[in-house]
Order: structure tokens, then sequence, then C-alpha cells
């Protein structure tokens, strides 16, 4: 992907060396070469990729240039790339003094890199030079909160006040989840980001449940009260490092008062939400009870849980209050004795999945309606949980209770924790089930379902909005087929197959076919991007087309629909819907263009690693798309040696992978990137898929169509900031098997052959 | 309250509180002393100082060693609360030893976790009536059109210590003071994924001219949240971010509708007036502390700027 290049003379090396590392501070990428090549390497291979790949080449002139062979050749390729191939932008930046600049260059001059001019020019550079936030300013824009766009609701927290629409969003296609989601046996529902685990979880809470029209269960069967996990949900004694989440640093004793105090806080907040849900229900008329049952309910729950006043206490809310100042007391002996040091008592010990029961058991006896039904516990956002945290929600799941049921959320690709405090893991089949909420966009049965659910949400969003009723292949039509003409397609397709046009014209014409249908999407790409000069984008379009390339994401669904009725109302081109072609491969590349920028500003600790290992396995899948002679589409990444992933030196590469499934960078079949040979002496390789919104973008067909091999120390290396680009280089040799070129045919700027 | 700084308007006998970092407005307080001269002086450091702040700590030395006795204390940012086992009761003796003197804190360079931890710990050590607040600016922020102050986040954490906020069942509401690091807020807000968010933006800022940068950093953020509430708050005067959060937020003796989080992106003195408001809260909200990736070293405080005394005891 795009980076700075960095050309300078070997005399400039230290300024160039601190302009390097001011970029790099800044968040660019950048590219020099004293930095980059050692002893040996092939430094025309280097300079040619390290222009060719550069969004904007600085180059630092100064006394030194004329005598600096290698950079006159950098500069020359520089600015005949820029001119005649539209490549990136050269800007000169004077070091010292200069008699004079050549022509070309002239007007190219940006500043100096004087000590008393290197602030100011340094930040004009990064003005001129910031990254591409523009995709992600666009998408804020259009579709934020409350915006007037149909499609902004695409979390669903802003379903919240609208329980009616959010039961309604979710209903035949995704009936299966739902069956499993209203058994009693535990689940743990696991998707990236977007996918709509909070949506379903949420679709079981009392309040939203009691709104679905066309739910086969009511209030009566099936009563939900939902927790969200959050960050601030529960005291953080703030024991672990910042950037960790294990327990590795914890003392032992630490550890469990740690444990115990979740527990103790766990507990209570379940409490709280049966009581919240009990109240809610109660004031919007979906349950009834006498001024006495209720009275008698909170008193029965005061009693059991100690609450303050409990005898004075007249309703949910009252009792709600006196629950609150608990957390309070929590807080301060967790302040007191784990962060003073001091010596503190524990201010209760009695919230226990025992008193969680006897609550539920005197809902049911003071609530009559809800006598038999089922108490389901929805956890949300799992994966924020600490270690030690997990461990008491794996008990709740372990022990379980005919009480009631319990549902969970986490993203995929979450560190698996089964420890429980009983000492006895959990166990996926016996103790819960594996929900994963995977669409496949590859498998038929899968993607029609997916394309039934974007279809229903579809549709009632339309309704809501007032807009006419359009099913999803009508609101987004297919641009025409011959996105490229027909012989350029034969052109590509020839020499894809290294064959003269002569020796193809003598196959028969359903070979001829064959082969055509079979590379067509390969000679697309070559095509548009494997020439110089050529910039034209891939083009996106219709329902199937993107839904294919939001990878089975609903919320990447969503955004290009928002993102395309967005361009379609302010292009003025006719009416709102449907919408044109062009509005919605423009989207396509805007969402996908976000959304690699969004990982290195969201994710925590890892995302700016994350981006650019992405934008590095793009890089080389990109290359082996447009020059590999047989298997170009090949974005599913298969690792060679997955039992190194267990070895401490590829640590870093096995928590990469986890953390880009869990960020929905990549994508597994079921979800988890797990290591799962067969037989210890027949490891099956791990394959993980990079996420088709991220095609536009990386510029790679969205079809994968073939496996590429990478091995852990190819991978790591690419994690590496001394070795990545090194190893980028010999992987894009390795997987396009592409030669080099030696010499450039060009006139050059100063004049006469080059040494 | 927001008083300027002269050496009349502190305590005559007390502990002063104060940390040394690269900015060079963390020596502002201790090369302004005049003829006020406090007791002793606690000097905090963080372990992590580079040559810029070794040089500032060494001038504090030399500043404040004719007047008093100088106690130091390092801090590992990365450990805070392993800080606070092991220093606690360093810190402890140390203001014993100054019975019932009062206490002068200089916040400017404190990080907010830091500076909501300390200010927690001297309330549970009976300081509170007697502590004074005092904040030097810097003279410039080295800032450009979109250069932030930091970039990525680290980690988005419920600060230790304070308190959880009751009944996670609730719909959440963000609340979030908004400063020049547009990413941390970005991200705080994606992390929190809240129902209902209000961004606090300094007003007025320290410099007439800075008008607007918040904004302009925030940009992402301000679209996102689409409708926003949209709060001000002076950017010196922590009385005027706990009166606004009594307004976004409600009076402290009230209970919310909301699970609400606090999350101090602002200046140093709005972290403070977080901590009036959450110190009398029956109800307190969660406060969300978001660690920066990485700072951008190029550009940062540079100068000192007008000192203030910004909290005194009542």
């Amino acid at each position: 992907m795009k980076h700075v290049f960095i050309s300078h003379a070997g005399k400039d090396t230290p300024i160039a060396v601190k302009l390097y590392n001011d970029l790099t501070d800044v968040g660019h990428d950048v590219c020099i070469d004293r930095k980059e090549l050692t002893f040996g390497d092939d430094t025309i291979a280097f300079m040619n990729n390290a222009i060719a790949e550069a969004h904007t080449v600085l180059i630092l002139f100064s006394e030194h240039t004329d005598a600096a062979v290698w950079q006159r050749k950098e500069i020359n390729a520089a600015v005949w790339n820029e001119t005649a191939q539209d490549g990136g932008k050269v800007i000169v930046l004077k070091v010292g003094t200069v008699a004079k600049l050549p022509p070309l260059l002239g007007p190219k001059l940006y500043g100096a890199l004087d000590p008393d001019q290197y602030k100011d020019t340094l930040q004009k550079l990064c003005t001129e030079i910031k990254s591409l936030d523009s995709a992600t300013s666009l998408v804020c824009k259009v579709l934020g909160e409350g915006s007037e766009n149909p499609f902004w609701r695409i979390r669903a927290e802003y379903f919240e006040e609208m329980p009616r629409l959010l039961a309604e969003a979710f209903s035949p296609p995704i009936s299966a989840q739902f069956r499993l989601l209203e058994q009693m046996h535990p689940c743990f529902l696991e998707g990236s980001r977007g996918t709509g685990k909070t949506m379903l979880l949420l679709s079981l809470r009392a309040r939203i449940l009691a709104a679905r029209s066309n739910s086969p269960v009511g209030l009566s069967q099936l009563f939900g009260i939902y927790v969200r996990l959050e960050r601030g949900a529960f005291c953080n004694a703030g024991i672990q490092t910042a950037d960790s989440r294990s327990d590795g640093d914890i003392e032992r004793t630490e550890l469990v008062q740690l444990t115990d105090l979740f527990s103790q806080e766990f507990y209570l907040c379940l409490i709280e939400s049966l009581l919240s849900e009990i109240a809610f229900c109660l004031k919007s008329g979906h349950l009834s009870l006498s001024a006495s049952d209720h009275s008698q309910l909170v008193t029965a729950i005061g009693n059991l849980t100690k609450a303050a006043d409990s005898a004075r206490l007249m309703d949910c809310d009252e009792l709600l209050d006196a629950l609150a100042e608990m957390h309070g007391s929590l807080a301060e002996f967790v302040r007191k004795k784990l962060i003073y040091r001091q010596t503190a008592d524990v201010p209760f010990t009695h919230f226990d999945i025992r008193l969680f029961r006897r609550v539920v058991d005197a809902v049911r006896k003071h609530i009559p309606f809800l006598r038999s039904a089922q108490i389901t516990i929805l956890l949300d956002e799992y994966e924020n949980l600490f270690s030690y945290q997990k461990v008491v929600v794996n008990s709740l799941i372990k022990l379980g209770s005919s009480a009631f049921s319990i549902k969970i959320a986490r993203k995929a690709g979450t560190e698996e924790a089964s420890a429980t405090t009983l000492g006895q893991d959990l166990q996926e089949t016996h103790d819960y089930t594996r929900i994963p909420l995977v669409y496949s966009v590859e498998d038929d049965a899968d993607f029609s379902r997916y394309l039934q659910l974007l279809e229903n949400m579809v549709q009632r969003t339309l309704a809501s909005n007032n807009l006419a009723s359009l099913d999803l292949a009508a609101l987004l039509p297919a641009g025409p087929s011959d996105e490229i003409p027909p012989d350029a397609i034969r052109r590509e397709v020839v020499s894809l197959l290294k064959m003269t046009d002569e020796e193809f014209d003598e196959w028969d014409v359903d070979k001829q076919s064959t082969k055509l249908t079979y590379y067509r999407e390969a000679a697309i790409y070559r095509h548009l991007y494997g020439k110089p000069g050529r910039r034209t984008k891939k083009r996106f379009s219709g329902h199937k087309d993107l839904a294919f390339v939001s990878s089975g994401v609903i919320r990447y669904f969503l955004e290009i629909l928002g993102m395309a009725f967005h361009l379609q109302v302010s292009s003025g081109d006719g009416d709102a819907i449907p919408i044109l072609p062009k509005h919605q491969s423009e989207a396509v590349h805007t969402v996908s263009d976000h959304n690699l920028s969004m990982l290195s500003r969201s994710v925590e600790c890892h995302g700016e690693t994350l981006k650019y290992f992405l934008l590095d396995l793009g890089d080389c899948l990109r290359q082996k798309l447009l020059f590999h002679t047989s298997e170009p589409e090949a974005a599913r990444i298969a690792i060679k040696d997955p039992e190194s992933l267990l070895v401490a030196a590829f640590d870093d590469l096995n928590t990469m992978i986890h953390i880009g499934v869990r960020e929905g960078v990549f994508q597994t079949v079921d979800g988890r990137p797990g290591i799962r040979p067969k037989h210890v002496d027949d490891p099956q390789p791990v394959e993980v898929n990079i996420a088709r919104i991220f095609a536009p973008t990386l510029q790679i067909s969205p079809r994968l169509r073939w496996a590429t091999l990478f091995t852990c120390p190819e991978l790591s290396g690419l994690l590496s900031r001394d070795e990545r680009r090194k190893t980028k280089s010999k992987l894009i040799g390795r997987l396009s098997g592409k030669k080099v070129k030696k010499t450039d045919d060009h006139a050059t700027l100063f004049g006469g052959t080059e040494e | 309250m927001k008083t300027a700084f002269r050496e009349a308007i502190l305590p005559d006998h007390c502990l002063l509180i104060l940390c040394a970092s690269h900015e060079e407005r963390s020596k502002a307080v201790a090369t302004q002393l005049g003829t006020w001269s406090p007791s002793g002086a606690l000097l905090l450091h963080y372990s992590d100082s580079n040559d810029l702040g070794r040089r500032h700590h060494s001038q504090i030395i030399s500043a404040l060693e004719p007047h008093c006795p100088i106690f130091e204390c390092s801090f590992d940012e990365n450990r805070v609360i392993r800080n606070f086992n092991s220093q606690n009761s360093q810190l402890r003796t140390t203001i014993e030893a100054y019975g019932e003197q009062a206490i002068v804190i200089d916040v400017s360079v404190l990080t907010k976790r830091h500076l909501l931890l300390l200010l927690r710990w001297l309330e549970d050590y009976d300081c509170w009536d007697r502590l004074w607040i005092v904040y030097t600016e810097p003279e410039e922020y080295e800032i450009e059109g979109h250069l932030p102050l930091s970039f990525g986040v680290s980690s988005v954490q419920q600060l230790p210590g304070f308190s959880s906020s009751p009944n996670p069942s609730r719909p959440l509401h963000a609340v979030m003071f908004l400063g020049y690091e547009g990413d941390r807020a970005f991200a705080t807000y994606e992390l929190l994924q809240p129902k209902k968010t209000t961004v606090i933006i300094p007003d007025p800022p320290f410099k007439e001219e800075w008008s607007g940068r918040t904004e302009s950093l925030n940009s992402n953020l301000l679209s996102a949240i689409g409708q926003y509430s949209l709060e001000s708050a002076d950017s010196l005067d922590p009385e005027s971010s706990k009166s606004i959060l009594i307004k976004v937020c409600g009076a402290p003796s009230q209970r919310s509708e909301f699970s609400r989080a606090l999350c101090p992106l602002g200046t140093k003195p709005q972290a403070v007036g977080t901590y009036l408001y959450l110190r009398e809260c029956i109800d307190p909200p969660a406060v969300i502390y978001t660690r920066a990736l990485r700072h951008n070293h190029n550009f940062y405080s540079r100068g000192v700027g007008s000192t203030w005394l910004i909290h005194q005891p009542r």
C-alpha cells in the first residue's frame, strides 16, 4: 500500500533519518533506503518498489545531490513516474544552500529543512500529505446519529427507544438462531463487530420480546434480562498493567480477592437488571401487579439482598436505589484494600448464585404470570472482561440452574477462557452451545439467508421512513455487465495464459469461453490496476455484489447502503431510490477506506500494527492477483506451519490473528481461528480470509478462489518494524513470480546517460 | 473558581506538591515563588522522563532548595496502581509530617488519571478541606491543522478506585470533555457505543485564538454524534465544569435513568471539575480513562503561560 518515500544523498542521512522519525511519529508509513537496505540487497528492486508504491516522494535536495548517483536515479524515476504514470506526488525540500534546482524540480519546491525552518516545513508537509481520513469524515457525517439518512441506524443502541422496530428487524431468516437462543441450554453468540450480536440478544429482552408481534413465545414463557458488560460496569482495581488483560502479574491472594469482589458485583448487577426489567414491564403494562403484591415482592428481595431499609421500600425503583448504594461501598473497599493497602472490611459477601436463585424464586412467587417463565440472562460484550471476571461468568454457566438460562454475546476471536471457580473447565456442547454469527457469502444457502435478513431489515427501514417499497434487487440495480470491453478481457486472459492470440484462436470456442469465464475477474483487475497510469476503480453494484463485499456483516452492508443513498440524493440524479450503480460503487470504496482507516484509531493497542499488517498482506495478494499465472484471486491466507503459532517466538503473530478475527479484519468459516489439527503429525493449515470489505481499498478481489500459503516466519516478518519491507518484498517476489526490470527506459533530468 | 496566581494568594505554611516533566510549565510554580515559601515540597516525577524532563527536574530542585526541604517520589505511569501500593506510606508519611498545614498541589503536568487518583487519595486521607489547587497554562500548544497531540488508543478502562456505574442494564450516557486528541475521544465513543452522548468543549479556551481547535480536532466525533448535545465549560474554572455536569447529568443528589460514563479528555482544570462533581454524587458515574497509544512528541506544549489558583478550601 502507499507510503511516503524519502530520497536523499548519503551525506544528508542525519536530516533524512530525523525527517523519517518525525513523519513516522505523526502516523505516516515512511520508507527510506538507509534504514531498510542492507548489504547484498537488490538496490534497484528496492528503489523501483519504493517509488512505485509511494503516494508521496520527498526529495531532499542539497549540494550533495549532484554527486549522489543513486539519488539522481531516484529523482529521475520519481518525476517520470509522477508525470507519465500518474504516480506519487514529488515534493522537493532544500537542505542547506543550493545554488540552483533543475528546472523540472523548481515548481515542486516546498520548503527547506534548515534548523530554523524545519518545524514549519514539517507542519506544512504533514498538512499536505495527511493520511486519507476523508472517507471516515464522510461516513461519520452521513451516518451520524439522528441523520436524515434512513439507513443511519447501524447500531443496536440506536434502536433502544424503539423496541418494536428492533423486535421486527429480525424475523424468519434467523429463526434458527432464535430457536437456539430461546432454548434453555446456555449459548455463546459469537461474531465480529457489526454482525448483529447485540440486536439478537436484545430481541430476547423482556421489554422487546413483548413488542415482537411475530414471536412464537411470550413473556410468560421467556423473560430476558439484559446486562451490558461495558467498560465502567464493574469496579476496576487497576492492578493489571495498562495494556494487558491477563492475570499474569497479579498475586494469588489479590486474584482471589478480585474474583470474589467481582462475583459480588456481578450478582448484584444481575438482580438490578431483573428488577429493572420488571419495573419497566410493570410501567408499560406488559406485566401487572397489585400494589400490595409489588410491595411484598420488593420487601422479599430487599430482605434477601440485605438492602438498606428494606422493610420501608415500596417499589422496584426504591429497591434499585438502595442496591445502587452497594456499588459505592464496593468501590470504597477496592480503593482502600487494593490500592491504598489499608485494612478494610469487605462490605458484603452474600451475593452469589444461590442468592440469585432465591431472588428468581421470589419473583416467580410474587408475579404468578412469570411462574413458568424461563428467566434468561442476556450478557453482552463478554470480551470486555478481565480473565478473573470471565471465571465468575463461566462458573455461572457451569453451575447452571433449572431456574434460569444464560446467553452471552462475545466478539469472535475473544481470548478463550474456559476456567471456572469450581476447578472444572467449561466444555463446549456439554456446558454451552456456540452460535457463530457468520454468514458465509460463498455458501449459497448461507448467502441466501443473509440476503433475506438484509431484505427484511431494508424493507422495514424503507417503510418506517415513508419511502416507496422496493425489494433489494430493485433498490440496488446492477450496472451493465461489461465493466471492461470483452476484447480487453480476452487480451488479459491470453496474457495470463502466456499464449499468443493465434494460439488462443486455435482453441475451440467452448474451451475459450471456459477460460474467459474462469479468469474473467482476474482479467478485470489486471486491466484496471495492472498497467501504469490506470486508476479506474473496480466497480461494485447490484444487491448481491454489495451483500457479497459486505462479508456477511450487517453493519458493513448498512454503511454501504447509507453512503450510496447519500451520494444519490446529494448528486441530484433523479429520485432518492433506486440508487444508481455508480453511487453504489463509490459507496463501497468509501466504506472500505473508512473501515481500514478506523483500525488504527479505534482498535486498542494493536490497531496501527493490524492496519499495516493488513495493508502488507493486501500488497502481496494484489501482486499475486496481477501477475500469478494460475491462481490470481487468492486472498485466503493459509498458514503452512500452524504448530509454530504455539511457539513463543510467534506469540505476536498469534495475537495479531486473534485480534484480526475479533475486529472483523479476518474471517474464518466458523468464526474461530483456533489451531485444530486432526492429528499431531498432520497439522491442518489454519486458514483465515481477509474480510471482503477491505478488498476494494486493498485493490484485491473479494472472490477468494485460491489459498495463499504463508509460513509463520514470513507473516511474523511483516509485523516487525525493521523487517517489514524486506519481508514484503520477498513475499511479493515469491507470490507473483515477477522479475524486476533492471533498467528504465526514460530520459534523465540531469542530462546524458546514467552511470 | 479561577484566580490569577500571585505569591500572596497562597497560605503561608503549607506542603507544596508538584510534578516535574518535559513540559516547561512544570517548573512555573517553583520558579515564581517570590516571597512565598512552602514548608516543604513533595516532588513527583514520572519514571519515563526524557532529557528535558530531567533538566526541568533539576531546575525545580534548584529553585526550591533554598526555601524548603524536598521529598521526591517517582511514578511509573504504566503501573500507576502498583505505585500507589508501594508509595502509599511515603506519601502518607510526608503529608503527616506537616500536620494540619495546607496542601498546595500543582496539577499542570499530572496525567488526568494520576490527578484524579491523587485527589481521591487526598480526600480519603482527610486533606480535602485544606487543599489548594494551582494550574499553569502552556504558552502555546504546538499544533497545526489536523495534527493531534496523540495517536491511537492503548486502552479504554474504568478509572481504578472509582465507583462503577450501577445497574448496567440501563442505556449508557457518555459525557465527554473534549481536548486536542481526536483519536482518543473517537475511539472512546466507538468502544463505549453510548446510547446518548454529550460533549463538552472548552469555552473560553485558554487563548481566544485557540477557539475552534477542539471542534476541528474532533470533527469526526462531532459528525458521528450527529444531533449531538454540545455543551461548553470554561477551560480553567473547575466550578464551570461541575456546573455543566450538574446540568447534563443531574444534581449529585439525584439518580439517573441512564448508566453514565464520564470521559475527562479535556483540560486538567476540567478534570478537577469532574472530581468536584463526582465526590458529591450519590449515584456516581463511572470515569472512563483512555490511554493514548503514542504521543506526538513533536507537537506539544511550549513555554509557560499564566498560572491560576483553581480551587481553594471553602
